[in-house]
């Protein structure tokens, strides 16, 4: 690939939500200008108010917005960018979106559409690390046409197993086929959400490696064909096949084995010639052995914990990356070692118990604060959180010198954070704070599924009824002692029909 | 003296309020905060969500076993019956999708389908009704 080595003046964030506002952050901290762009439904988003201009993608659903190829450029154009950051989800992993932001002449903070092509569809991602020596999950290595194919390859694999969308991600497109009889409808059933999810209805088997756990690599490339790990995240904690807590470092890792990940690692990443920010994702399973799963070609939710360990700022580099700088020199000798341990706690807009989503407007917001604690929110005081984008509204990330220090201080965040208006998984987060299971380091994907009944929806005590029941009984005459709250304002402490005892 | 019935998850209570319950009430640390008929308390840092309960509402539905009632918040993606078709418990009824998240509506049971109160594309709330199905045959 061509060097290209242009500084970034205006940078334009084609995202939303709390991925926009943190690429803003670091933009502004490196003197760069920032635009963001915005659905009309999203005029009072936080991540509009975080940047220098915002420029409206008119109405509509984000297919018509946020993932409009022509509608961004038109903004890139009016607002006199020279650079976009994709963030992550809509149009990151968009290898068409990429080229077309190159060809319009600005610069891409990304990896080269080459890069993002040859991870793109897991078929080819499994085939070009198998060619690199990265051991891959046991299972077919080309597209299944027809069923009688489908069903010897499946005697080959072995039962259970997984249907997988080529073209799929993010724990969509995949279907358990327990028994050789379930096998037909599970294909036309994979091979239609491919088709609609992802515009690709071809599928493939995977053996499915059970009491595994989940463990990915940060990497970065510069445009010098250097390439770096950036050490791991454990992101076993899991519903939906959706990552909710994640940790660095990973409690299943020794050295030996992080080395040997590591090294596969940077060995995909070289592989595809990888320049930028980019994750490796691999299952791990209880004897130590590892299997390349896919490969993320964009900056990961969870990459802040990555920041607190290392002391570093991804989006930072990523930037500098896309300028044309090396990677930093501490990165690439070897001597970068993590400091302490980091979790992250995502917050998401839905039912605690059934993970079902759920909607409203932020009526009362307080985030913590002190030492070790950092949050990347999407939401603010008042935002309306809908039904047309991810339910993913904020991040807690703590640091602690140890685990159990950040654990600890994780379930102290918690409990200073105030968010009401939309009901969130945050009592299931608390759960698998308090879990033992979580607390000894040694658990799989399975740990939320063995949570004991109720551990997410705790009980309330009487005086959570008693206030529950005056708020609904609207305004009313505050009890002695007590502080009346009269109007809604940027002091969480003044939410809406409540009250607190005085101090 | 004012009563209030609230729902939390399972468990239904009626609170009686009068001086006693707001010095109760007043204890720990709570902040209130009521969207409708939905009301969060944040209680000595645990967050809870409860729903009001109104009397006027015949039980919030689904008692008798026939209606469909929306699990979460969503557009109506597809609708896979029409009134007066056959249903079988489990077929699938209604696909909604909320937040990247497609949820199939399943017949909770035999019947016919009675009523239908969505189309396509509706956006709609979390527990409102989109379907009853009646019996197949009348049965007297």
């Amino acid at each position: 690939m061509t060097h290209d080595s242009r500084l970034i003046t205006r940078l334009l964030i084609a995202n939303r939500g709390e991925i926009a506002v943190r690429i803003a952050r670091t933009a502004r901290e490196m003197g760069i200008e920032t635009v963001a762009v915005f659905a009309e439904s999203d005029a009072g988003a936080l991540h509009v108010r975080h940047a220098d201009r915002a420029l409206s993608l008119g109405v509509g659903p984000p297919a018509e917005t946020y993932l409009s190829v022509p509608r961004l450029l038109e903004a890139a154009r009016a607002a006199g960018a020279d650079a976009i950051h994709p963030g992550y989800g809509f149009l990151s992993e968009n290898a068409g979106f990429a080229r077309a932001v190159g060809d319009a002449g600005l610069l891409w903070v990304g990896p080269p559409p080459a890069a993002m092509e040859g991870m793109g569809g897991k078929l080819r991602a499994r085939a070009k690390m198998e060619a690199a020596g990265v051991p891959v999950v046991p299972g077919s290595r080309r597209g299944i046409e027809d069923d009688a194919g489908l069903a010897s390859e499946a005697g080959r694999i072995g039962f259970p197993l997984l249907i997988k969308a080529s073209a799929g991600g993010g724990g969509k497109g995949m279907s358990l086929v327990e028994r050789p009889g379930n096998l037909p409808a599970a294909l036309a059933e994979g091979r239609r959400v491919g088709a609609a999810a992802f515009g690709d209805g071809t599928v493939y088997l995977e053996r499915l490696l059970e009491g595994c756990r989940h463990v990915e690599f940060q990497v970065f490339g510069d445009q010098s064909g250097n390439a770096v790990h950036l050490f791991e995240r454990e992101c076993s904690v899991q519903r939906r096949h959706q990552k909710i807590i994640e940790e660095t470092p990973s409690a299943a890792l020794d050295g030996a084995l992080r080395e040997a990940m590591g090294a596969a690692a940077v060995a995909a990443a070289r592989a595809v010639a990888y320049v930028g920010a980019g994750t490796v994702e691999f299952l791990v399973d209880r004897e130590g052995g590892f299997y390349f799963l896919e490969m993320n070609t964009r900056l990961q939710v969870e990459h802040g914990i990555t920041e607190e360990t290392l002391g570093c700022d991804l989006v930072r580099a990523q930037l500098e990356v896309a300028q044309g700088a090396a990677l930093p020199a501490a990165w690439r000798d070897g001597s970068l070692r993590p400091r302490g341990h980091a979790l992250e706690l995502r917050l998401y807009a839905e039912d605690p118990v059934d993970f079902l989503p759920r909607t409203g407007r932020i009526l009362v917001y307080r985030e913590p604060g002190g030492p070790g604690v950092r949050i990347d929110a999407g939401i603010a005081l008042g935002s309306e959180v809908g039904v047309e984008f991810d339910p993913l509204l904020a991040k807690l990330i703590v640091w602690g010198a140890d685990r159990d220090a950040a654990i600890r201080r994780g379930r102290r965040a918690l409990s200073e954070w105030i968010v009401l208006g939309v009901e969130t998984n945050m009592p299931l987060l608390r759960a698998v704070l308090d879990s033992p299971e979580f607390a000894s380091g040694r658990y799989d994907t399975g740990l939320v599924g063995r949570l004991p009944p109720g551990a997410a929806a705790p009980e309330p005590p009487d005086a959570a009824w008693i206030a529950a029941a005056l708020a609904a009984s609207g305004p009313q005459t505050p009890p002695a002692g007590a502080v009346a709250v009269v109007s809604s304002g940027p002091d969480p402490w003044e939410g809406l029909a409540g009250w607190r005892a005085g101090a | 003296m004012k009563s209030v019935r609230l729902r939390h998850r399972g468990e239904t209570r009626d609170i009686r309020l009068d001086e006693g319950a707001r010095q109760i009430g007043s204890s720990p640390r709570i902040v209130t905060a009521a969207a409708g008929d939905r009301i969060f308390v944040w209680c000595d840092g645990v967050t809870h969500s409860f729903e009001r309960v109104r009397a006027s509402r015949s039980g919030s539905g689904g008692e008798h076993g026939g209606d469909l009632l929306a699990p979460m918040p969503g557009r109506v993606r597809k609708v896979a019956a029409a009134v007066g078709d056959p249903i079988e418990r489990g077929m699938v009824l209604i696909v909604l999708e909320a937040m990247k998240m497609e949820h199939a509506i399943r017949a909770p049971k035999d019947g016919i389908l009675k009523r239908l109160l969505v189309k396509e594309g509706d956006l709609v709330d979390a527990g409102v009704e989109l379907a009853e199905i009646g019996s197949r045959a009348p049965d007297g």
